[in-house]
């Protein structure tokens, strides 16, 4: 019996600490960027960090703006290219497609997820920066095909399969009433998936952006491989653009070189993690929005 | 019925979609062969690299960060990068230029002559890119500027221990030989000699036997392969990790103790030797400038060369566009 009640606290203990464990990693790891990235803040102010656009590490002027804005502009391109690429399949596997396609389908986008980065780069290379750089042509524009359309093209490839497979079972778990009583008043059934499924399934599906677009923020390998990695703000889609995690990793290497460049890269770091941040609060506190609004109406 | 058309709907949204961006694909292929000139695609490395710090320091007193053009991973990624680009300019490590076994230029890309006297033209004797062996000799003499022509450094903190040492040791003497078989150039005697008093005196140790671990550069990735395996094969106690990752992990890892052995294929920084960066000079490889061998002006480029000027306007000063007025 008291063998019995040991274990029961032991589990209880062991999952308590395992849980407090995982959550206290994001505090240490951000803990530790910052003590990491003192060094170049107590040399320029923050405001200067994050909005001069002269970034010279051998110079000592560390300007992140450029690569805040390559960040922002790659994951945006993405998600345009993504969200309604993904809602549509996701709906069509869920409400409309027959049991033996979604048998074929289904397991083909997860499999998606399990490729290497560095292979979606050489696709990027081989496929995407010349199919971006007719385009720009077509366009007028002229680009060498390393822009940040290529990058988000790149980028919205690889978080397909995380919001098409959760999209997807959100909108199953919709109860089945709610499509009957709509289609039972005669709707048809593009009607009850638009008017009835979605909203039921809503907040679900913007969970499901959310996570796709924080993977967007941090994907380095790939999009470093397409992107051009000019340090300089774009200002079209078919500029070349620098996002934080590659110059992390391009640079990395240089870590011991000059005192002060170390420390910046790891205060990029720190200004990413922020930046990823920020937007799951904002992300969160907009779901918690859309909930409570189910629950009043 | 119902269900039948809404799934058409939906599908048919998708077709028109898949349908324009072909489209738009085809077309733009079009547009492409008829305008946009002939301006130059700048490319340079985005990893930080011993290849874009020594094409930075030959251009002036520059670094890569100040290198203009568009940047790609690794000297694999460049040499793709200018071969699918007609107006390309880019840089290479040598031996990503030529071919490893044929000695003869990588077949896509072609190495761009260096005008050294200025004259216009590329006179006999700057004629020496036909094929790896002319190169190596016209380094090994100095006919080929240094920089871009450079040393290749291998680096520790502190100095040089163990098994180790006497690996370098033996890179120093006996391993030189191996140096032009593989594509590099050995050091002259002088050079030899001066990094061997710097080494200093061989270890009382007498058994060699134990891992030696070795990272650092691209470029001298290649040479450190051969003589590890040829060292292996008189000493088989002696067993090595060795990974490629370009000059600053080579020189980040050596620092932190990570690996006994950094590779760096550019000049060692001040701060770098405050840390304690102990370096020596083991061979001579140079960077070399290529373009997409189907360049528009590639013949007049190939019997004009470029001067050390036109390569700046190209990469620093951004004042050349067109590949016109690289040839005049």
């Amino acid at each position: 019996m008291r063998f019995r009640r040991l274990k029961d606290s032991l589990a209880s203990r062991l999952m308590l600490s395992a849980t407090v464990f995982s959550a206290l990693l994001v505090i240490l790891i951000a803990v530790g960027l910052y003590l990491k990235s003192r060094p170049v803040l107590s040399v320029q102010p923050l405001s200067k960090l994050l909005f001069s656009s002269s970034w010279h590490p051998m110079n000592g002027e560390f300007g992140l703006y450029p690569f805040l804005m390559g960040t922002l502009w790659v994951t945006g391109v993405a998600m345009i290219i993504a969200i309604p690429l993904c809602l549509l399949t996701s709906i069509y596997l869920a409400e409309y497609a027959p049991k033996r396609v979604r048998g074929i389908v289904k397991p083909m986008i997860d499999l998606l997820a399990g490729i290497p980065s560095v292979v979606y780069g050489l696709f990027g290379i081989l496929l995407i920066v010349p199919l971006t750089k007719s385009i720009a042509s077509a366009f007028g524009s002229t680009t060498n095909g390393y822009n940040v359309l290529s990058g988000g093209i790149v980028l919205a490839m690889m978080v397909f399969p995380v919001i098409i497979a959760i999209s997807t079972e959100v909108i199953e778990t919709v109860p089945y009433g709610m499509r009957e009583a709509s289609l039972a008043l005669g709707s048809t059934k593009w009607q009850a998936t638009k008017l009835v499924v979605s909203r039921g399934a809503l907040a679900g599906l913007i969970a499901a952006i959310v996570l796709g677009f924080t993977r967007a923020f941090g994907e380095t390998m790939a999009v470093l491989m397409v992107v051009g990695n000019v340090a300089k703000a774009p200002s079209s889609v078919f500029d070349p653009a620098y996002p934080l995690p590659a110059l992390i990793a391009n640079n990395y290497g240089e870590m011991m070189s000059v005192p002060l460049y170390g420390s910046a890269l790891l205060f990029s770091a720190l200004v990413l993690l922020a930046v990823v941040f920020l937007f799951s609060v904002g992300a969160r506190t907009i779901l918690l929005r859309v909930e409570r609004g189910y629950q009043v109406g | 019925m119902v269900r039948d058309s809404g799934a058409n709907a939906l599908g048919r949204v998708c077709l028109a979609l898949l349908m324009l961006s072909l489209l738009v694909g085809l077309l733009g292929g079009c547009g492409g062969q008829t305008k946009g000139g002939y301006l130059i695609d700048v490319y340079t490395r985005s990893d930080a690299c011993g290849a874009g710090q020594t094409w930075a320091q030959y251009l002036g007193n520059y670094t890569q960060d100040d290198l203009k053009g568009t940047g790609v991973y690794g000297d694999p990624g460049l040499e793709e990068a200018v071969k699918q680009d007609r107006l390309a300019i880019g840089y290479s490590n040598l031996n990503y230029a030529y071919d490893m076994a044929s000695g003869t230029q990588i077949s896509g890309i072609r190495v761009i002559p260096i005008d050294l006297n200025g004259n216009g033209r590329i006179d006999a004797d700057e004629d020496v890119y036909a094929n790896k062996t002319v190169l190596l000799s016209a380094i090994a003499t100095g006919v080929y500027p240094s920089p871009p022509a450079r040393d290749e450094n291998i680096v520790t903190k502190g100095e040089f221990k163990g098994i180790a040492k006497e690996f370098v040791r033996w890179i120093l003497t006996d391993g030189q030989k191996y140096c032009s078989e593989v594509g590099y150039v050995p050091l002259t005697q002088d050079q030899d000699e001066s990094q061997l008093a710097k080494l200093g005196n061989e270890e009382p140790e007498t058994t060699l036997e134990g891992r030696i671990a070795i990272s650092g550069a691209f470029a001298l990735y290649p040479m450190m392969g051969n003589w590890t395996e040829e060292f292996h094969k008189l000493h088989p106690g002696v067993s090595f990790d060795l990974s490629a990752g370009g000059a600053g992990k080579g020189m980040t890892d050596a620092l932190s103790g990570m690996v006994d052995i950094g590779m760096v294929s550019r000049g060692i920084y001040p701060a770098e030797i405050q840390q304690g960066a102990f370096w020596l000079t083991v061979t001579k490889d140079a960077v070399v400038a290529i373009v997409n061998a189907k360049n528009p002006v590639l013949q007049d480029l190939l019997t004009q060369g470029m001067t050390r000027q036109a390569f700046t306007d190209v990469w620093i000063t951004g004042n050349v566009t067109d590949w016109r007025d690289v040839t005049g």
